[in-house]
């Protein structure tokens, strides 16, 4: 265990003593520097400027140019946050500034701000280059680059590429150490009192001559002190300063009062960026498939307040990892956070810190599993996002994450969230429930529906909580209950192509709950403009984080200038509802996000879990469908069914299509359908019948995305609902109508369906299964139209013949492409119209908000009148109509599972079924959770149904037997964890380099520390051990007394310790005897053969915490002697 | 300081809990003016002026005090209830007209006074002396009352509803009625499932009444609490002149304003006393009819479903009392009256918090404890109800309830008086007994219940009283009518299974009442103790009265052999059964 913690602590910063911190006043005065450039900040420098290309060679100091033009710096859009000294609007400027040196400076630093790409070259070469924009000054030291300088003339030049939004670039360069950190705190301090202060960017103040700034400055902040202004007049421009921070810091006293009254003090991190192109993908997983966002240098630390300014304490540096999404325990004794040590050899998973000895332990763990965002439950759970749903999003092709909940070990995890994109930043609400950002467009365009939803903690009644039909606010994210609000939350409104930061907001659900009827921009509060914008919230101040302490006050990350950059960096500030606002930390180089307030807190209320997780239904009762805005104008008695159709989600990308409406526009990856039909494979379940009185009630199964279509009597859709809904097993849960207002009481009055016993849903056709068009629709084309639709007497061709769609790597049959005229579109994809000539559906790309009953669908498609009214003498059965009909209803899927029609090639199929292999996988792994559960309340173990998706078992087989091997060798193993078998105990394939979990083994030699020798190694299931090369083991080095050492991370019993020798002889050799120690103090010698198979040794029966083999003597010295495996049986 | 010992007993009190020594637990005050005057279940009046408390001894069990002509009256109820008239400065007994079985609120109109009995279903008008001028029967207990200011119409609202359960409309209504004779001129029904009414006052014009109650959402399934699926509480505004109602919502979308209690108005607020949530709701008057208006007429009744309703035009502020049943206008300003804390508070017209006087000892008790936690709504999710909003004083409150353990099968809501000695408990017996429904009460109300709360709740459970029957002698004694009934009730096999002191024998009965897919189940069988004021009857409360349960619900003839019997002997059994 020593060596282990060791490893911990090494990444530790050591709390070391500090000396008192230095006055405001004393920090201020900066460090002797010389300016070669001025920055626009400090004045601005005059540049050579060209706005069209110039020739070759223009950053090099003999390049002519005289014929550019001269101007002030910065140079960019006039009306900016930034100072523009030139203006500068079309999309590339080259910029030359020529500066003296005199003696060669000892350190060389530039300040750098610019928006977006830009080079810097010294003397010709190039020195920096940064992408994207940033909103401030990077400090960049160049000291390295000082033997670029010349004494006499020197060259810095710049080119900047603009591409959209706002424009800038300035840039300063100083000789001189770089700024002691306490130093760029206390201006950023000083800076920021300034700027709130109203002075004007460029704007000189405390000098001569600025007497009237001066003044305005002081009068601001005695505005807010409300105390009598002292005497200015005859005052000098350092009186005048001092006077001005001495009522700075009284001010920042008073404003500090209701963080300092809640002990001062919060954890946070520092971290880049952590979404990508657009805000809801963080996972980074180490296989992804496309996008992968792992921005790493990080740290988890502490900030205390120290009189009117703070200290930060680092709890945990990992410059090569991420750390991410701290959580106190409510006794604030523990933090949980995220850590994901390397892009490909680990994946976020939880760990939990004991504050008190720095001890971090594990929670969770699995290559190619990301679990992060972990929030405390108040009985010891933890919920969390995780990516083991294993699906890829609809639109784009990056993994989708949602909900689970784990034990206090990490252990028992469960899935509650089955749903269709991300769901991100669950928080808990004092009442109970969780509250999160809820991507959601089952069946709409995918930009605006980021809504904020709600679940119990069991995860029941997963409803919304704000905006689900509404465009404003584009995205909702870390939304915070305001402590005793009962629900008002502070949270940020921003994009959906943006990272996750923009303005800040009060959503009150009191108010309203759709647009911006209960949304309040704050700080400063002002009017709150419902808008349809993608880019929501980028332009000026961004907020991050918001962590509300009480009704008026917040911690938060804030930029006062903006600038999102994935390399921004932004300092966490203690603000108001008003605005006002004091820096408690900054790091010059990196944001400091996540505050969370360092203090023992209420738990939230612990609900009752109400769920049998021995069942696999659920129950709906419906009061009456009429009520609400769904079907408004749909008269009473129209509804006779309802249909409940499960949502079933792709494992992987491949191919696509491309989507575009009123809603936006996407690429539609693994695409079952035509551009713009369904996003998803839809699975009718079946239908249940409506009263009289618009009420249902029926069961449907648990743990499954469901959506529900009321239908007229020819089986054809009224409205579709763009949602899903999912309910746990034995959950009963009521809604009122059709799509209701949340503020709805439900009315009073009998339910006729209440008098009833639940309905079990009606097969439709069948059971239920995937929608396909080949099965579903092409059989009736083929006994009813094609006869004369062959392609030749009807040039309208309803055959079965497969024709390529290249993009979308499908073969659609003939009948598909002519029934959706489906035609050349953008990108080399093929388009369809959801207002056809023939086939009308809503469209994947149409509005986020309510769409009116009976708008598109088979109840407008002229090909469902035409055949109601007759066409060709036809006769049409009923189950021919209603399959024709729901086909539409659905969004005219083709396929009925992700791979029917598919043109991939054997790789992509390979890919395909590794990732479904890997999806089931964890299906059953998650039942297994679930038997444990009940076993632990009923004492037995009951196998409960599976629900892995049995329609791919075939096609994994075929292609992804490995994968589906190896899963199915973990399930084994870990059921016999679960429950309590013997086993070999050392099993962990999991283990490396990167685990802090158990079981761990650890070695004082592991050859070459390359990963295929790795201690690790001998646990990990792999027996294979004829090339070693090609196989990994535990290989020492030829060390003296080298030692293998398992950590169980509890007391375990074991009886009997088996070894597999790596046996690619004469390379390798073997040990002829070694000696097994036990933690409780005893030891064994055991005498080993050079066997190429398993052997056993039989060990008295006892309880340790960790085996060590040791006391190793090899057959032969010049062999290598090595463990391909090394198992420790017992219970 | 002046004393007064009463010369009489009180025989119990509205809650049933017998008050602790020192006890105030203020149920309600009068603003002189300058002076406060809080009484309640204590023998004491509370003389609160300008912040100093003087404790005078007066009557233990004073319900009301109203001011007119000079004069203070109070009205104590008990078995026999009493209006005293004090000396509005020495608050000396000047006079006492008795006034019968359990009075709950009064009025004085010229030389008469008009009277309440909630537990005897009457309304009567007495003489000064003491004379009934007249008297009428309402259904079912009729409790606060107003007099409209020309003294032409006497507003009564009553507590619980009368319906059966099953009837299409189950509710609380306000009667108007002529003063002068009685005569009952509209009976308004609140919307269905409204129950629990606790206050009605009439605003400052006197054109409309307002009337605090729970809205009940017991039609629909009791599965989950938000939105106020279970319970929700409700304003009832009574425009005088067109007799219209229209009930708007006191809770949030995500906070229920729980158990509202006493009403009081000052300075176009509308003060409600959220006794669940320990809150005061102010309602600004004139912005919430405004906002009302605005609603065409035809959607006004759905207003009832609106939640977050008069969030716009109210402020709700926590209250440092604890139990905040009373709220009064007094002094530019309104008090709280905290009914466990034993305290008050004051608050100004816009809510902003005064000074607290404490009163004496809050409650300390096992079984005040539970009688608090058992009001109060912050145990459960959301705030929307408490253990009272389905159980008013511990006893019904008139509906049927489809909950989870018998779902899909609407079960009366049962007295939980003697409900720790009658276990199994619920009607089919799927808790074994009170503490187990109790904590799944508490699970399903959204809380996972300490075993020291559940403690708590059953001595609570174990303090209540029996309310001695309006039908009972002085001395508690049968009537000779009702002697004949026990006989009766002896003979026709009733005693078989109600038998013991409890008349259950605690085991499951088919009687023939279940239908449908419930055809053949057995029920459990109920105490009778109390059965007088537990309608609605049978176990899904079809039976709205004693009698229909045998008239018209009793069709197989299992329920004993009351179908065998005669008129007379029937009667006597039925009133032998409201005695008991």
């Amino acid at each position: 265990m020593k060596h282990l913690m060791m490893m911990i602590a090494m990444s530790l910063c050591a709390a070391a003593e500090e000396p008192p911190a230095k006055p405001m006043a004393e920090l201020l005065q900066s460090p002797a520097t010389e300016d070669y450039v001025i920055s626009a900040e400090d004045g601005g420098d005059t540049w050579q400027y060209s706005f069209e290309k110039p020739a070759e060679g223009w950053m090099r100091p003999e390049f002519d140019a005289k014929a550019w033009a001269s101007g002030k710096g910065g140079f960019g859009r006039a009306g900016s946050e930034q100072i523009v000294g030139t203006a500068w609007t079309n999309q590339d400027i080259w910029l030359r500034k020529t500066f003296r040196v005199g003696d060669k400076p000892k350190n060389l630093r530039l300040r750098l701000q610019h928006d977006e790409d830009v080079r810097i070259y010294l003397n010709g070469q190039e020195v920096v280059k940064r992408k994207g924009h940033r909103g401030d000054y990077e400090e960049i030291d160049l000291s390295a680059q000082l033997p670029l300088l010349a004494a006499g003339d020197n060259v810095l030049a710049i080119h900047c590429h603009q591409t959209v939004g706002g424009q800038y670039i300035d840039a300063g360069l100083e000789a001189g150490a770089a700024v002691p950190e306490a130093v760029f705190v206390a201006n950023k301090i000083w800076r920021d009192w300034l700027l709130q202060d109203g002075l004007k960017p460029g704007q000189a103040c405390f000098v001569a001559g600025s007497e009237e700034v001066d003044h305005a400055l002081i009068a601001k902040v005695l505005g807010e002190l409300k105390t009598a202004a002292p005497a200015t007049a005859g005052l000098d421009p350092a009186q005048r300063r001092a006077l001005y921070l001495k009522l700075c810091e009284a001010r920042r006293a008073e404003r500090l009062k209701p963080f300092a009254e809640r002990g001062g003090a919060f954890v946070f991190t520092k971290h880049k960026a952590l979404s990508g192109s657009f805000y809801g993908y963080t996972e980074g997983l180490s296989d992804a498939q496309a996008e992968c966002n792992f921005r790493p240098d990080s740290e988890l630390l502490s900030f205390k307040l120290d009189g009117l300014y703070g200290r930060t304490e680092s709890l945990l540096r990992d410059k090569a990892g991420l750390i991410r999404d701290p959580e106190l325990s409510f006794d604030a004794k523990r933090l949980l956070f995220a850590w994901k040590k390397d892009l490909k050899k680990d994946d976020y998973h939880l760990y939990e810190m004991d504050l008190a000895s720095r001890q971090i332990r594990q929670l969770t763990s699995g290559l190619g599993f990301a679990d992060f965002e972990g929030r405390y439950l108040p009985c010891g759970d933890i919920i969390f996002s995780s990516s083991r749903g294993i699906s890829t999003i609809p639109c784009w092709r990056t993994e989708a994450s949602n909900m689970w909940r784990c034990d206090k070990d990490g252990k028992l995890m469960r899935r509650l969230g089955y749903d269709q994109v991300t769901t991100n930043n669950p928080s808990l609400l004092e009442d109970g429930r969780i509250v999160y950002t809820r991507w959601d467009y089952n069946d709409r365009g995918q930009i605006f529906p980021q809504p904020l939803f709600a679940m119990n903690q069991d995860g029941t009644e997963q409803v919304e909580y704000y905006g689900a039909s509404s465009w404003f606010p584009t995205t909702i994210g870390h939304a915070r209950e305001i402590p005793g609000s009962g629900g008002v939350l502070l949270a940020i409104l921003h994009g959906h192509h943006t990272y996750q930061h923009g303005k800040l907001a009060v959503i009150d659900r009191r108010k309203g709950t759709q647009e911006a009827e209960g949304v309040q921009l704050v700080a400063p509060v002002r009017e709150t403009k419902p808008v349809r914008e993608d880019h929501y919230g980028q332009q000026g101040e961004q907020f991050q984080y918001p962590f509300p302490l009480d009704d008026k006050h917040f911690l938060v990350t804030y930029d006062a200038k903006g600038g999102g950059g994935p390399e921004g960096a932004w300092g966490i500030y203690l603000m108001d509802l008003d605005g006002r606002r004091e820096l408690l930390t900054i790091d010059p180089k990196i944001t400091c996000n996540h505050p969370i307030l360092f203090a023992p807190r209420k738990a939230p209320r612990q609900q009752p879990e109400l769920i049998d997780l021995a069942k696999d239904t659920a129950e709906v009762i419906m009061q009456d469908v009429y009520q609400g805005p769904g079907l408004k104008g749909v008269p009473r008695g129209t509804v006779k069914k309802l249909r409940v159709v499960e949502v079933r989600y792709r494992a992987a990308e491949m191919g696509c299509t491309y989507s575009a409406g009123p809603g936006g526009s996407a690429r539609v990856s693994t695409p079952p359908a035509a551009a713009n039909g369904s996003w998803d494979v839809k699975s009718i379940l079946g239908d249940a019948e409506v009263e009289a009185d618009g009420s249902a009630r029926f069961t449907v199964p648990a743990r499954k995305p469901i959506y529900f279509q009321p239908l007229d009597d020819k089986g054809q859709a009224l409205n579709t609902m763009r949602t899903w809904a999912t309910l746990m097993p034995g959950e009963r849960f009521s809604c009122i109508g059709c799509h209701e207002n949340k503020h709805q009481a439900p009315p009073a009055g009998k339910v006729l369906a209440m008098a009833k016993p639940a309905q079990k849903l009606q097969d439709f056709y069948g059971p239920a299964r995937g929608f396909s068009f080949p099965k579903e629709i092409q059989p009736i084309l083929d006994n009813k139209c094609i006869s004369c639709h062959d392609g030749a007497k009807q040039a309208l061709n309803l055959s079965a013949t497969p024709r390529l769609a290249k993009v979308e790597q499908r073969q659609w049959s003939e009948s598909y492409w002519s029934l959706l005229q489906i035609a050349q579109g953008d990108y080399g994809a093929v388009k369809a119209d959801p207002d056809g000539r023939l086939v009308k559906w809503i469209g994947s790309q149409s509005e986020p908000d309510l769409q009116p009953a009976m708008l598109r669908g088979s109840f407008n498609s002229p090909l469902i009148a035409m055949l109601r009214k007759g066409h060709q003498g036809l006769t049409m059965t009923r189950e021919e109509m209603d399959k024709l009909a729901a086909w539409i209803d659905l969004y005219v899927p083709y396929s009925g599972d992700f791979t029917e029609g598919n043109a991939w090639s054997d790789a992509d199929k390979k890919k395909y079924a590794h990732f479904q292999a890997k999806r089931n996988y964890m299906r059953d792994f998650e039942r297994l959770n679930r038997q444990a559960l009940l076993m632990k309340k009923t004492g037995t173990w009951t196998e409960l149904p599976r629900d892995t998706e049995t329609e791919y078992d075939a096609w994994i087989a075929q292609y992804a037997p490995d994968s589906r091997a190896k899963f199915d060798a973990e399930l084994k193993r870990y059921e016999t964890e679960l429950r309590g078998e013997r086993r070999n105990l050392a099993l962990n394939p999991q283990d490396g380099r990167f685990n802090l979990g158990f079981p761990k083994a650890s070695s004082n030699s592991e050859y070459d520390r390359s990963d295929k020798f790795l201690a690790s190694k001998a646990i990990d299931g792999d027996l294979r051990n004829g090339n070693h090369a090609a196989y990994p083991s535990w290989g020492p080095d030829k060390v003296e007394k080298p030692w293998l050492q398992v950590d169980f991370g509890r007391e375990v019993e074991l009886d009997e310790i088996r070894l597999l020798n790596r046996a690619e002889y004469p390379h390798d050799t073997w040990w002829t005897r070694g000696k097994l120690e036990f933690s409780d103090g005893s030891s064994e010698e055991i005498a080993i053969g050079d066997a190429r198979t398993m052997q056993s040794f039989p060990v008295k029966p006892r309880r340790c915490t960790w085996v060590r083999f040791t006391g190793l003597a090899p057959a032969n010295p010049k062999g290598w002697p090595a463990l391909a495996e090394f198992e420790a049986w017992g219970k | 300081m002046l004393e007064f010992i009463l010369s009489f007993a009180l025989a119990g009190c509205s809650s049933g809990v017998e008050p602790e020594p020192e006890d105030f637990q203020a149920q309600t005050a009068l603003s002189t003016g300058e002076d406060l005057l809080v009484a309640g279940a204590g023998e004491e009046i509370g003389l609160l002026g300008k912040d100093k408390l003087e404790r005078l001894k007066v009557a233990p069990g004073i319900v009301r005090m109203r001011q007119q002509n000079g004069k203070i009256y109070a009205l104590v109820t008990g078995r026999e209830s009493s209006l005293l008239t004090l000396d509005p400065k020495t608050l000396k007994i000047d006079s006492r007209i008795p006034c019968g079985h359990f009075a709950a609120d009064f009025v004085l109109r010229g030389s008469q006074v008009l009277l309440s009995h909630s537990y005897s279903d009457l309304i009567r008008c007495l003489d000064l002396a003491g004379e009934e001028v007249w008297c009428r029967e309402l259904p079912r207990e009729p409790g606060p009352l107003v007099l409209s200011p020309d003294g032409q119409d006497l507003w009564v609202a009553t507590r619980l509803p009368s319906q059966a359960a099953t009837a299409p409309l189950t509710a609380c209504r306000i009667v108007r009625i002529d003063p002068r004779d009685g005569a009952i001129r509209d009976s308004l029904d609140l919307p269905d499932g409204s129950t629990g009414l606790k206050e009605m006052i009439a605003s400052a014009d006197g054109k409309r009444l307002y009337c605090s109650f729970v809205l009940a959402r017991n039609r629909v399934p009791a599965t989950q609490l938000s939105r106020g699926w279970v319970n929700t509480n409700a304003l009832g505004i009574v425009d005088c002149a067109s007799r219209k109602i229209t009930v708007v919502l006191l809770d949030d979308i995500d906070r229920g304003a729980a158990n509202p209690w006493g009403l009081a108005q000052a300075g176009g607020r509308i003060a409600v006393s959220l006794s669940g949530t320990q809150e005061l709701l102010l309602i600004d008057e004139a912005a919430m009819l405004k906002k009302i208006a605005a609603v065409p007429e035809a959607e006004r009744p759905a207003l009832a479903n609106q939640l977050s309703f008069l969030h716009s035009c109210s402020i709700r502020r926590p209250l440092k009392t604890e139990g905040a049943r009373a709220v009064v206008a007094h002094q530019g300003g309104f008090v709280s009256l905290g009914y466990f804390s034993n305290s008050l508070q004051r608050l100004s017209l816009q809510g902003e918090p005064g000074g607290e006087t404490r009163l004496g000892p809050a409650a300390s008790s096992a079984a005040r404890l539970g009688e608090a936690l058992f009001h109060d709504a912050r145990a459960g999710y959301q705030t929307w109800q408490s253990c009272a909003s389905c159980h008013p004083g511990g006893r019904v409150d008139g509906l049927a309830w489809d909950r989870p353990y018998d779902f899909g099968h609407a079960r009366k809501t049962k007295s939980l008086f003697g409900a720790h000695l009658t276990a199994p408990s619920s009607i089919t017996a799927v808790r074994a007994d009170a503490r187990a429904s109790s904590r799944a009460a508490f699970e399903f109300n959204g809380l996972v219940p300490r075993e020291a709360q559940l403690d708590q709740i059953g001595a609570y459970f174990a303090s209540l009283q029996p309310l001695p029957s309006p039908r009972l002698g002085a001395d508690g004694s049968l009537s000779p009518l009702a002697r004949r009934g026990r006989e009766i009730f002896e003979s026709a096999s009733c005693i078989d299974c109600h038998s013991g002191e409890l008349f259950t024998c605690r085991k499951m009965k088919d009687i023939g009442t279940g239908l449908g897919d419930e055809a053949g189940r057995k029920f459990d069988v109920p105490s009778l103790r109390e059965v007088w004021r537990n309608a609605s009857y049978l176990h899904d409360g079809r039976a709205a009265t004693l009698e229909s349960i045998f008239k018209e619900h009793n069709a197989a003839k299992k329920h004993g052999d009351a179908h065998e019997l005669n008129e007379a002997d029937f009667a006597a059994l039925m009133e032998y059964l409201r005695s008991l």
